[in-house]
């Protein structure tokens, strides 16, 4: 090749590259193909979605290929030590150390039901178990992480149908931002962010007597006038606003004041943590860690602001998913935490009459290879667990061991002890896709055809009892 | 740009999809500039003026201003920013040093005096308030008691100024040259 010819055939090259991806961006959000359904928006379904990160293993929801498993595993199961590794009684299968009694619990009490079988043909296909385009690609509902989050674009569909009021605290996170709020070449959706102490970030700090007036201070008893805001903070703002010349200065003192009085009238930071203990944490045997309190909070924040559509939050406090050593200890005690939290927050929501409306979506990025590797750990894999509690007014749980919904085989690719060892959806059982998840949010909040947003998987919907798990 | 591929601030590592600045990180932005500059103060001056401050700590103060010497120290100094020296005090006549207090803060953040009605609002407050600011001489037997009675006017007074300071656009943006 002559240098003439490489530096044309390069420039090509470097041109093809720089238009590709725009070439291959997704599709912008085509609002007029979503069919909305408003009369179900308005029923006021609320979400609570609780993202593993890391990727848990689907085994503590799922033991049912135990002995296959151990038989193809490099380490025996049995260095788990008889008072670690037990399955409850019964056909449940749940592992007994980690989350299973509070599981059984509540699967008895119809509060939840356990998908086992969600499991991504196409990254099986491409060999893909990245924890960072997994997260990606199940926070959008989508495989192209060049797609807004999903409630990203739930905001939009609402905000085109006259739903979406930034005042109203649509959607929430006690776990900081993630790409389910992510954006595309439009802006991002920006949620409000409150600790789980739910310390007002647009709150001004004007609790000292010195910002009050004399009148004010004397209307209560003792103290209390400092839970109000002063009459200050108002004069404060519209003397500013009076000798502002920027616009955006004054939006922001308009907004701020708006959303920190609906965040006061929804929940009072928590000054006290005493009376939070005994509102909350005593009465429905909450666990003093910061998970069990974030959920706490959560389901206090949807009870008294009807308006707030999803809250996201993590686990925080409890620790990563990614198990890949020494899970003994460390994952069957998370895994306690978590589902003796969800048993807490289930009480709560009864406690409140609120099961029928709000419901608990857990899930993360996958599950993991079921070999127990050298360092008595598990390698990423495929196949997860989808826990879905409450929302009884759209969730069918039918109770008992009925509501554990799919069944695995295990595929050890002809090679015991190779290190890989998959469970994988068994013939002719119910299996759903990730993105099946984002569907089932879309569809609780009124979104009709959600699979035009979720790569063509409909919401999670398995045959239970012969009836509809999925009710809407 | 966008159209070219060169979205300045989309392309930037570090930098989330989205516009730089919005409500909720101006909210925290605006808690910082007071919560952390503006109402952060050494402890220095409190301590040693206090007549009720034990001898332990007033070896801690002296711990704080060696601090607060190598730098070591948030905020503004009471000692210093919140001297007398700084403005001028008018004997026997409270409103008209609180005046001059509040137009010496005014100066130091937004090089200029309150507006009248500034100055109107926060003299109600003041009145309103309850608390009487004694930036004044007064004729007291007790002096190391006025001179601490003075310093926590002083800074009473300084935190209510800069929260409402910081509600002006003064305070983020550049004035345009025209």
């Amino acid at each position: 090749m002559k240098r003439r010819q490489f530096l044309k055939a390069s420039m090509a090259a470097a041109a093809g590259s720089l238009l590709l991806p725009r070439a291959l961006r997704a599709k912008e959000l085509d609002l007029s193909k979503v069919n909305f359904d408003t009369s179900v928006f308005d029923k006021g379904n609320q979400t609570i979605v609780i993202f593993l990160a890391g990727g848990p293993s689907s085994l503590s929801g799922n033991l049912s290929n135990l002995d296959e498993i151990e038989a193809s595993s490099q380490k025996s199961y049995a260095s788990f030590g008889a008072a670690y590794l037990n399955k409850i009684e019964g056909e449940y299968n749940l592992w007994k150390e980690a989350g299973g009694t509070a599981m059984k619990a509540m699967l008895d009490n119809k509060d939840m039901s356990i998908i086992r079988t969600c499991y991504s043909e196409d990254r099986e296909k491409e060999s893909n178990k990245s924890h960072g385009s997994c997260t990606q690609q199940n926070m959008r509902g989508s495989h192209d992480v060049g797609n807004p989050g999903l409630l990203t674009n739930l905001s939009r569909i609402m905000k085109a149908n006259g739903k979406y009021d930034n005042f109203q605290l649509p959607f929430l996170t006690l776990d900081g931002e993630n790409d389910f709020y992510a954006g595309d070449r439009n802006i991002g959706l920006k949620p409000i962010s409150l600790s789980y102490t739910l310390s007002n970030p647009f709150k001004r700090n004007m609790t000292s007597s010195i910002y009050y007036s004399e009148a004010e201070r004397k209307a209560g008893p003792n103290d209390e006038y400092q839970l109000k805001v002063p009459i200050l903070d108002r004069i404060f703002d519209d003397l500013a606003k009076g000798f502002n010349s920027v616009d955006k200065m004054n939006d922001y003192l308009k907004n701020r004041k708006m959303i920190s009085d609906k965040i006061e009238e929804v929940a009072l930071e928590r000054y006290d943590e005493n009376e939070f203990h005994d509102k909350y944490l005593a009465q429905y045997s909450y666990q003093s860690s910061r998970f069990h309190r974030t959920l706490a909070s959560a389901i206090e924040l949807l009870d008294a602001s009807p308006s707030t559509r999803t809250i996201t939050i993590g686990t925080g406090g409890l620790g990563g998913w990614d198990d890949h050593s020494y899970s003994r200890v460390s994952y069957t005690n998370r895994m306690t935490n978590l589902f003796d939290g969800l048993e807490a927050g289930m009480r709560h929501l009864e406690g409140i009459n609120k099961k029928g409306k709000i419901s608990i979506v857990v899930f993360g990025e996958f599950g993991r290879n079921v070999n127990l590797n050298s360092a008595l750990g598990w390698d990423h894999g495929n196949l997860q667990n989808v826990f879905v509690l409450g929302g009884s007014d759209y969730f069918n749980h039918v109770g008992g061991t009925d509501a554990i919904i799919g069944e695995t085989k295990v595929d050890n690719g002809g090679r015991p002890k190779s290190g890989r060892i998959w469970l994988k959806p068994a013939e002719g059982s119910y299996a759903c896709d990730p993105y099946s998840i984002a569907s089932t949010i879309y569809a609780i909040h009124g979104i009709k055809n959600p699979e035009i947003l979720s790569e063509n998987f409909k919401p999670m919907n398995p045959q239970v009892k012969g009836q509809n798990f999925f009710k809407l | 740009m966008v159209n070219m591929g060169q979205a300045s601030m989309r392309y930037k590592l570090g930098k989330l999809l989205r516009v730089p600045m919005d409500d909720t990180s101006f909210a925290f932005h605006q808690q910082y500039i007071v919560n952390e500059i503006f109402k952060t103060w050494s402890r220095d001056a409190k301590l040693s003026l206090d007549p009720n401050t034990s001898d332990d700590d007033k070896k801690n103060s002296d711990y704080i201003m060696s601090h607060y010497r190598k730098g070591e120290r948030r905020g503004i100094s009471s000692s210093k920013f919140m001297s007398p020296k700084q403005y001028t005090t008018v004997d026997k006549d409270n409103d008209q040093t609180n005046k001059n207090y509040i137009n010496y803060l005014f100066n130091v953040v937004l090089g200029r005096d309150a507006k009248a009605t500034e100055m109107a609002a926060l003299i109600d407050h003041i009145n309103l308030n309850g608390f009487k600011s004694y930036l004044a001489n007064v004729d007291s037997e007790n002096k190391d008691r006025q001179e601490y009675v003075r310093f926590v006017g002083r800074y009473y007074l300084q935190n209510i100024v800069f929260e409402y300071i910081s509600r002006l656009d003064e305070v983020y943006f550049f004035k345009e040259i025209k």
